[in-house]
């Protein structure tokens, strides 16, 4: 290169090298525990959150075996009832949040240039809570689980009609995955005020950066309100207190409004961060800059926003008054507008684009897809007179997962495979890749298209067995099917994931052409991130810099 | 997406698919069933119109057909142009569900019976007055046809949620609360009368798939037949209930603790 690539001034950033002094054995054996690397953190959060997704996800094969036909006795109704409640919980708390943390600790820092996070140790502290949580819910394994449903509704869940200490347990988890989302939450925000790359300006942030300080936003802002509910139960059912308990002048719907107030927020909490994957992993597969990328941030600002007003909308059933029900009606609603936004601009995205079907972008053109139908059929439970119908039904669980399990898998799974090289320095294999997207995307739609149907047939979520003379049998049976091919479909994916950590091809730095800063620096990324930190002109650096280096070499 | 769009397309004769909640015992299920047809048009619609544009685009733009990427952005027009169609959309949705409400959740005028619904791990009691000696039954309701039954709904334990599809939506048995509901079913077509099944909507523990209701819609001569021989039964009952007690208690078998019915 020319001489004056050497001064670093010119928009070309300059190369500086570092030496590292190998670690003992016993040094590494140590230095796991005591990590403060936002990367090595990032990885704990990601491996242990997949481990918790496919237990998560063998609990949910267990209950559609169970329903797979009439009057089944495969599992007994109190492990039915521990199952689902387990199936949720584990994949509220232990999957879809701490997998959300575990993406943002790795690549937030690097597409924002920073060489840390703002607080290393608050990171390393939520990851260890984290798994504290985990231990302490399936702990209960060996006595009894909860059984009163991810959402624990007293009376239900009080210590005279849940007595088992496991209801106690999901108390503790969810104290305690709450530190540790919330910890990682003002990291996240400290890191993106204080810590951008030079000629970042909030302008310049990536979208997945903006989605996951709206992620942090929301949990800074709803979660201690539930964690408070979730103390009052715990005192309600060790300390002789009546915060829910009727007989004794408490409210059983109080914890419904609080419970919601983080819940239903919960469920964008888990989307926003999917949307901002999906819309860089769209961008860079189509060929694109981010072109639609300032409006989805601001539907996705506004989303998050609303979000904290629509608790209502899950207690339409509960008798109160039509003009609130009215008003929670309007404001989900709303909620439609951005996401509106949102799906049109990445239409634009993919229109006129030079599409690459690669993993990634399958995994985000899923999601696409699905998500359309999940908001569609979200206008239904929306419109409170409907949902009278509609609510606590399997239409219900079907809409749950059409949107927060399709953010979950597709979004997620679009994340891993995006990111993947930059964490492992390798490539997943491609054709296994694509085996495991068809069998997902055909294994999801089975398992819960007929579910609406069975929903709108009048078959309420959660039973754990119907009769014979319901006809919900043959739809059972359907989605138990598609919920067998959604597992292997995901087992291949872990698999390959697996076999590609020592045997893919090497990756290279930026093996995608991406448009933001993790792609800047080697796959994996050395313990300081940067060698040097690039000036950022734009919102996507790295097409800067390709072209900047484009132009230097041709000497133009 | 073929899956999606076959399932929704095909004829819902043609298969086990139900695409509308169920409706015909009562206006107010009838009057939901009318507002979720009306939503469930214009997903269709839009649902096919962004399925389309995205299989168009997927198969039309790709980078192995020799495609070349055209800048596009989202403009500002464009931006306010979504917000705005989306807004009008929500409006209507609005608009349609407040002119529907009256129908769906104010009480009709006219012939009125109230039935207490109390529900409590795993059953539902109905009781037909406010009385202790008002006779009730379990599991299954017994009402006049033509006639509007309302419903005061409790719980003596856990929160339950009271649903018979055929006759409306779902009200939360809460205890500590009374909730309330109304239906009113037509004549029915035998002399043993209609029969409307459901069951309860809420987790209320481990045998809840079990809690199971329903209604069986009489007459309303039928039923005036059926309430009396109901109350008769039960002054019969309580009548034989109060002379055993009386003859242990005067055996001094049992402490004399309650007064006669």
């Amino acid at each position: 290169m020319s001489a004056t690539s050497q001064t670093g001034n010119n928009g070309l950033p300059e190369i500086v090298t570092s030496t590292v002094a190998p670690k003992t054995a016993r040094q590494r054996w140590i230095s796991a525990f005591t990590t403060t690397d936002h990367k090595r953190i990032g990885r704990l959060f990601i491996g242990t959150a997949f481990g918790f997704f496919i237990v998560g996800g063998t609990e949910a094969v267990l209950l559609r075996l169970q329903l797979g036909v009439a009057n089944n006795s495969l599992i007994t109704p109190d492990h039915y009832n521990q199952l689902f409640t387990m199936h949720g919980t584990t994949m509220m708390f232990l999957f879809l949040t701490p997998m959300v943390i575990g993406l943002a600790n790795y690549i937030l820092p690097l597409q924002l240039g920073a060489r840390r996070t703002a607080f290393p140790r608050i990171g390393a502290l939520a990851y260890w809570l984290f798994l504290a949580g985990g231990i302490a819910l399936y702990a209960t394994l060996l006595f009894t689980p909860p059984e009163a449903g991810w959402t624990s509704y007293p009376p239900l869940s009080s210590a005279e009609f849940s007595p088992s200490a496991g209801q106690d347990h999901w108390i503790y988890l969810f104290l305690l995955t709450g530190l540790s989302a919330l910890l990682s939450s003002i990291n996240f925000i400290a890191t993106s005020i204080t810590m951008r790359a030079p000629g970042m300006s909030w302008s310049r942030v990536p979208v997945f950066a903006w989605t996951i300080l709206a992620y942090a936003g929301l949990t800074i802002v709803a979660l201690p309100v539930a964690a408070g509910a979730a103390s009052m139960l715990l005192f309600d059912r060790n300390f002789g207190t009546s915060f829910f308990d009727p007989t004794a002048g408490g409210s059983p719907l109080l914890w419904q409004d609080l419970f919601w107030f983080f819940g239903q927020p919960q469920s964008y909490m888990a989307l926003l961060p999917a949307f901002g994957i999906v819309t860089e992993v769209l961008a860079v597969f189509a060929g694109k800059a981010s072109g639609t990328q300032k409006a989805i941030t601001r539907s996705v600002l506004l989303i998050a926003g609303l979000s904290l007003l629509t608790w209502g909308s899950r207690m339409f059933t509960t008798g109160g008054s039509n003009t609130l029900n009215g008003i929670f009606m309007i404001t989900t609603l709303l909620v439609f507008v951005p996401t509106v936004s949102i799906i049109f601009s990445w239409l634009s995205m993919l229109n006129k684009g030079a599409i690459v079907t690669s993993s990634p972008f399958l995994y985000a053109a899923g999601f696409v897809s699905v998500f359309v139908f999940g908001t569609l059929t979200g206008l239904f439970l929306a419109i409170f007179p409907v949902d009278w119908q509609l609510d606590d039904t399997a239409f219900v669980t079907a809409q749950f997962h059409y949107t927060v399990a399709a953010g979950a898998i597709f979004g997620l799974l679009a994340a891993l495979h995006y990111w993947y090289p930059k964490l492992s320095g390798r490539l997943v294999s491609e054709s296994l890749a694509k085996v495991a997207f068809w069998l997902i995307f055909a294994g999801f739609n089975i398992t819960f298209l007929v579910q609406y149907s069975l929903g709108l047939d009048g078959m309420p979520a959660r039973i754990y067995e119907y009769s014979t003379t319901s006809g919900w049998g043959a739809e059972s049976l359907i989605s138990t099917v598609g919920s067998v091919l959604l597992s292997i479909g995901i087992l291949i994916a872990a698999v390959n994931f697996i076999r590609s950590y020592t045997n893919g091809a090497l990756a290279g730095p930026d093996p995608w052409t991406g448009n933001t800063l993790e792609w800047f620096t080697p796959s994996p990324p050395p313990e300081h991130n940067f060698d040097v930190v690039p000036t950022v002109h734009s919102v996507e650096p790295m097409r800067d810099i390709r072209a900047e280096i484009a132009r230097s070499s041709t000497g133009v | 997406m073929t899956v999606l769009l076959a399932l929704l397309v095909a004829p819902s004769g043609a298969s086990a698919i139900t695409a509308v909640p169920r409706s015909g015992g009562s206006s107010n299920a009838d009057s939901i069933a009318e507002l979720y047809k009306i939503i469930l048009a214009i997903s269709v619609v839009i649902f096919l119109a962004v399925e389309g544009f995205l299989i168009r685009a997927l198969l039309k733009y790709r980078a192995s057909n020799g495609a070349v990427a055209q800048e596009t952005s989202v403009t500002p027009r464009s931006e306010i142009g979504w917000a705005i169609g989306a807004t009008v959309l929500v409006a209507v949705l609005a608009a349609l569900t407040f002119i529907k409400l009256p129908s769906i959740a104010d009480t009709p005028a006219g012939k009125t019976i109230t039935v207490n619904v109390t529900g409590r791990q795993y059953i539902w009691r109905f009781t037909y007055g406010n009385t202790l000696t008002s006779p009730f039954t379990y599991t299954q309701m017994v009402v006049p046809s033509d006639t509007v039954v309302v419903l005061k709904i409790q719980s003596t334990d856990v929160i339950h949620s009271w649903w018979i599809p055929a006759l409306g939506g779902k009200t939360d048995a809460i205890p500590g609360n009374t909730t309330s509901t109304w239906f009113k079913a037509p004549t029915p077509k035998s002399p043993e009368g209609d029969l409307y099944n459901g069951q309860s909507a809420q987790l209320g523990g481990r045998q809840f798939a079990n809690m199971l209701a329903s209604v069986r819609v009489l007459t309303p001569a039928a039923y005036a037949v059926w309430l009396a021989k109901q109350t008769a039964e039960l002054k019969a009952a309580n009548k034989q209930s109060f002379d055993t007690r009386k003859k242990l208690t005067q055996d001094g078998q049992i402490p004399n603790l309650s007064p006669a019915p």
